[in-house]
């Protein structure tokens, strides 16, 4: 077997993730043989302190999650921009590294400016 | 016909020997580990807090975890009535997956002959019983490499699995339509994807030392320099309080805040699905830790300490002779390396635990703050420093 | 009360400034009493608070009681105090079944809830009132448990067999919700229309001390209101108290404030000893005294761990349950039980101290010092903890006046009223200690309160430790509630009978009245008695720290986060045994 061919080095992960989902399906078919099944109508409502829930709780919620999520999309795709810059840096010298700095001058402007406008307070 | 079916044996042996037996053992030693974990925790916890912890359930309560594990096993399996079903169900599922298969490309030591095993496995000829052709055994690698896959893009692989990890909770906690759930399902998915950032972050500053992105590379360069905790004490730091909030320990562990949130995004959950979370969970802080001690503390490498003649500083004030340190230092490499690893990730799984006996926890705002306020830009600044003195020193 | 609130010039000076208000004045046991009509009450009330000379700012409590053969059937009595000039005076108004009475809400906050309780309990409604429903029985309750003629076997119990035919859970439950929420989920908040979430915190929540129940309106993390409710631990204290003699109803009172038990028990025999004006010996009141601090200690305690792991600090939640177990061993010895234990009865304390008492106390206070200092070491100058509390939850001066809070509360907003020192009751103007106050009355300063508040009350156990002779006078030798000595008993008819009448008619106190408060460890815990001189009490009302005190709550909640709840309960300190009663 050649080592160095891609898909040898990931068939292991892909055997990983079957022997994964192999445990989590195993365990969930030997327990529905061993466990009861009794629903009765107050188990199955969800839980809200042991008052009946008013509403339903899959709804809009507040924007400030949503903005979170958009400046992690930002920041996360910078961070993966770094990465063979950074695997590379040795090689690439000064000119590569003034290079990315300026880069992330760009990306620091828009942080400043998520920062100024309060994206990243929470109240 | 012995022509068309030999390759395709040749090729089954091949996944049995290098995929499955590595993967299998790694899988379930890491199950088992993270059970154990549960009752080292609330044994540790317990001594810190004056208790004895469990102490029932056999020798020493050690058949804890056994006896929890029955129980859940045997749990009813509750899913409520207005829950999104699909959701709820694949919830613990894309939970649990994606941490199992970050193992794939931790290391544990150096390639080894497993004391003498492999060489023989390597030659045996089934006693003369197995045509040579349909021998298995010589496929056998004479060392073992102590990974499952040592993947060249190790560190992305694992930041990816961690991050895939998040969609498990976010889904539970949508999924339950229970409000305390949602509340804590967004806590969690909003610090998770928040804490990524400063860990990918504090990772660069290693990756810049070591020019690899393959966790085995990583552990060799610092084997021809020093261990990277000292190059990157920031950058540690970073990663060590990234990976607890990543992981939703104390004093982080906000989206199961019982105080607040009773159970967070598994409070809906019960029995296996429940347990899958807890595996999950204890699963994520044995990669963080064994990331840390990899990236920083020169994974399976001993401890080797300075010889102080070579200290031209403060050499000569010290009491100890160079063949002293030698000795000790000796001593230290005859440890074999996996338990150098094995230790190392012990040593950060004590410091959770500790952490979480310890501190009380953070608000929720107070969370963010810190981490896109103060770790996002540390994480920059180590960088940018980093770069600068590997740029001008060599 | 004291000189100041006994001086009939007191009733001079408040006729004077609200002429014709002030129908009757009288004084009992050194309190002045002022009487008036519906239709002056609130012109009396504003002058008792807003007058310059007056400055009465502070409502302590205010009580009802109901004389069904009177034309006008309910009376309710507010005791009204001002912290500044330390005096107090009652004012009695009487009012018939179907009359209201003018709210109190706008002269002080605290009103509120009182007002509530007399309207649940005795069905007197208080016109302008913001809020006026019932507060500790549930909104489909009918009829008024402390009015004389409520039937006292009057509610039947569910239990599997009787369950269908009593009333259907759901229904139940969907009354129970309340107009609050009603109004609330006809809001938009629900329909989706916003980003707002009604959130049910409590009554089966790891941390709302209990069953309280509050229900949140969130944004995001964002509190926009709470709306706390109560009574589910609600058990008709006071009524039973009325059904019982007056001894007998000592061991009801442990089951107020389960965290301080013998305080309780101290407030009610105080009360009862003020009513019929018995003095206790000495050494019975130092003992009392000792009692009262080692369970303000452990109370304490109990407020700072909960306090500190419902932040998150789980460590400290289990060494201070250590500490307060070696409380618990010392009642244990003391009296056999280990909360509840009805040691300090009318008289005195009920039995003289056990040998090696001395040694076991000693040794307690002897650790405990190190064992603050460890709390403190702990958490006072962490950097999560001091995130956690300071400047949240702030509860300025004023308001902490206007709601009436008392107790380390209080304290921390800055105000130093400690009836130990005010109002002095028992043998503490012997001791020496010092009423720590906070700053900005903050969680955090609040918690620095009751951290050195468990300094100063070990230093009082120490000093009552050394004033108490291992054996003594543990009673008052007054025959009138204490038995004759058994010697008599053996030769003597009459004390024998005598004997026989105390312990199954009990003893009568004289007709009258009083208001007794003393310093628990969450505050102002009064008692009022009403007596008509036969073997019950008349009217026993209590005016419970906490119950006042969680009325802040939905104030210094608004527009903090979730977490900040939990930090202001932990920091209020309620026990709901105490708020519903």
């Amino acid at each position: 077997m050649p080592e160095t061919h891609l898909p040898t080095q990931y068939l292991p992960v892909l055997l990983l993730l079957a022997l994964a989902a192999g445990f989590v399906v195993i365990n969930l078919v030997m327990g529905s043989l061993v466990r009861p099944k009794r629903p009765s109508a107050e188990k199955l409502t969800p839980y809200e302190s042991g008052i009946p829930p008013i509403g339903q709780a899959q709804r809009r919620f507040n924007v400030r999650f949503y903005l979170v999520s958009m400046l992690f999309v930002l920041f996360d795709i910078e961070t993966v921009f770094l990465y063979p810059w950074a695997v590379l840096l040795k090689k690439l010298g000064m000119f590569g590294f003034v290079e990315m700095a300026v880069f992330i001058m760009i990306l620091l402007v828009g942080y400043g400016y998520a920062w100024k406008s309060g994206a990243l307070n929470w109240d | 016909m012995t022509d068309l079916i030999q390759p395709i044996f040749q090729t089954a042996a091949w996944v049995v020997i290098y995929a499955f037996v590595p993967s299998f053992i790694v899988m379930n030693a890491v199950l088992i580990a993270g059970a154990f974990l549960t009752y080292v925790e609330r044994k540790v916890i317990g001594h810190i807090q004056q208790r004895p912890g469990p102490n029932r359930v056999g020798p020493l309560g050690l058949l804890q975890p056994l006896a929890d594990g029955i129980k859940l096993l045997t749990k009813e399996d509750i899913i409520p009535a207005q829950a999104d079903r699909f959701v709820f169900v694949i919830a613990p599922f894309l939970s649990l997956v994606p941490v199992i298969m970050a193992y794939a490309v931790i290391p544990w030591g150096e390639p080894t002959t497993l004391m003498g095993v492999l060489p023989w496995l390597r030659v045996f000829d089934g006693w003369g019983y197995i045509p040579a052709a349909w021998n298995p055994f010589p496929l056998v690698p004479e060392k073992a490499t102590l990974v499952i896959s040592n993947l060249n893009i190790g560190v992305l692989y694992i930041l990816g699995m961690s991050g895939l990890s998040a969609y498990g909770i976010i889904l539970a906690g949508w999924g339950s339509n229970s409000k305390y759930a949602l509340l804590g399902g967004l806590r969690s998915a909003a610090q998770v994807i928040s804490y990524e950032i400063a860990m990918g972050l504090a990772i660069v500053g290693t990756l810049m030392l070591a020019g690899s992105l393959s966790l085995v590379d990583i552990v060799r360069a610092q084997e021809s320099s020093f261990w990277y905790v000292l190059a990157q004490p920031l950058g540690f730091l970073i990663f060590f309080i990234s990976g607890i909030a990543e992981t939703n320990r104390a004093p982080f562990d906000l989206p199961e805040a019982e105080s607040e949130i009773v159970a967070g995004f598994h409070t809906e959950y019960s029995g296996m699905r429940f347990a899958f979370f807890f595996m999950a969970e204890y699963g994520a802080m044995v990669i963080i830790s064994a990331m840390a001690s990899i990236l920083y503390l020169g994974g399976w490498l001993p401890l080797q300490l300075p010889i102080p003649s070579a200290l031209p500083a403060i050499g000569s004030t010290l009491a100890v002779t160079d063949g002293a340190v030698r000795a000790v230092n000796g001593a230290l490499m005859a440890v074999p390396p996996i338990v150098w690893m094995l230790s190392k990730i012990g040593f950060f799984l004590f410091v959770y635990i500790w952490l979480r006996a310890t501190f009380p926890r953070l608000r929720y705002d107070q969370l963010m703050h810190l981490g896109w306020k103060v770790m996002l830009p540390l994480g920059l600044a180590n960088i940018f420093v980093t770069g600068l003195v590997i740029l001008v020193k060599g | 009360m004291t000189t100041a609130a006994t001086d009939t010039s007191l009733a001079e000076l408040i006729k004077a400034k609200c002429p014709g208000a002030v129908t009757g004045a009288g004084e009992f046991r050194g309190e002045t009493t002022l009487t008036t009509t519906p239709e002056n009450l609130h012109r009396l009330l504003s002058t008792l608070k807003t007058d310059p000379d007056l400055g009465f700012n502070y409502l302590a409590d205010i009580a009802g009681a109901d004389y069904p053969g009177r034309s006008q059937r309910f009376e309710v009595n507010y005791q009204v105090s001002s912290i500044p000039a330390n005096r107090s005076v009652r004012v009695k108004v009487s009012v018939g079944e179907d009359e209201p009475l003018p709210t109190a809400t706008d002269v002080w906050k605290t009103a509120n809830w009182h007002e509530r309780e007399i309207f649940d309990l005795f069905g007197v409604r208080f016109s302008g009132h913001p809020d006026l429903r019932r507060i500790l029985c549930p909104d489909f309750w009918t009829g008024h448990p402390l009015r004389k003629d409520f039937p006292l076997d009057g509610e039947e119990v569910a239990f599997t067999h009787n369950q269908a035919s009593i009333v259907p859970q759901e229904a139940v439950w969907k009354k129970g919700l309340g107009k609050a929420e009603y109004a609330l989920e006809q809001s938009p908040a629900d329909v989706g229309e916003d980003t707002t979430m009604v959130i049910n915190m409590g009554p089966q929540h790891p941390s709302t001390h209990g069953v309280l129940r509050l229900v949140l309106q969130v944004d995001g993390e964002t509190v926009l209101r709470t709306i706390p409710h109560i009574g589910y631990l609600h058990t008709g204290i006071e009524k039973t108290a009325e059904n019982l003699t007056w001894q007998q109803a000592v061991v009801v009172t442990d089951r107020m404030d389960y965290l301080s038990p013998p305080t309780n028990n101290l407030a009610y025999a105080l009360a009862v000893e003020k009513l019929m004006g018995i003095e206790v010996p000495e050494r019975a009141q130092d003992i009392r005294v000792l009692i009262a601090e080692l369970t303000r200690l452990a109370s304490h305690l109990i407020a700072l761990g909960t306090h500190a792991m419902e932040l998150g600090a789980m460590s400290v939640f289990f060494y201070c349950w250590r500490d307060r177990e070696l409380i618990l061993d010392i009642m244990d010895f003391l009296s056999g039980v280990r909360m509840m234990t009805s040691f300090i009865n009318i008289g005195g304390v009920r039995a003289d101290l056990p040998d090696g008492f001395h040694k076991k106390v000693q040794d307690f206070l002897d650790v405990f010092p190190a064992r603050v200092d460890e709390y403190d070491g702990l958490l006072t100058n962490n950097r999560i903890w001091e995130k956690r509390t300071l400047g949240i939850c702030v509860i300025t001066p004023e308001d902490a006046l206007d709601y009436g809070l008392s107790g380390p509360n209080i304290r921390g907003s800055g105000i130093k009223w400690d009836l130990r020192k005010d109002r002095p009751y028992l043998t503490y103007p012997k001791y020496s200690f010092d009423v720590p106050v906070g700053k900005t009355g903050d969680v955090y300063d609040r918690y620095l309160v009751r951290l050195e508040e468990m300094r100063q009350s070990r230093e009082i156990c120490v000093q009552a430790l050394k004033n108490i002779s291992p054996r003594g006078e543990f009673r008052t030798a007054d025959r009138k509630i204490s038995p004759p000595p058994k010697e008599e008993l053996e030769r003597n008819m009459e004390a024998l009978i005598h004997h026989f009448l105390l312990y199954t008619r009990g003893f009568e106190p004289p007709e009258g009245e009083v208001y007794s408060t003393i310093e628990s460890a969450r505050g102002e815990l009064g008692i009022y008695l009403v007596s008509d001189g036969s073997n019950k009490p008349y009217r026993m009302h209590v005016r419970a720290p906490s119950f006042v005190s969680l009325q802040i709550l939905p104030a210094i909640c608004e527009g903090g986060l979730v977490a900040d709840v939990i930090a202001a309960i932990g920091s209020l300190d309620p026990v709901m045994g105490e708020v519903d009663r």
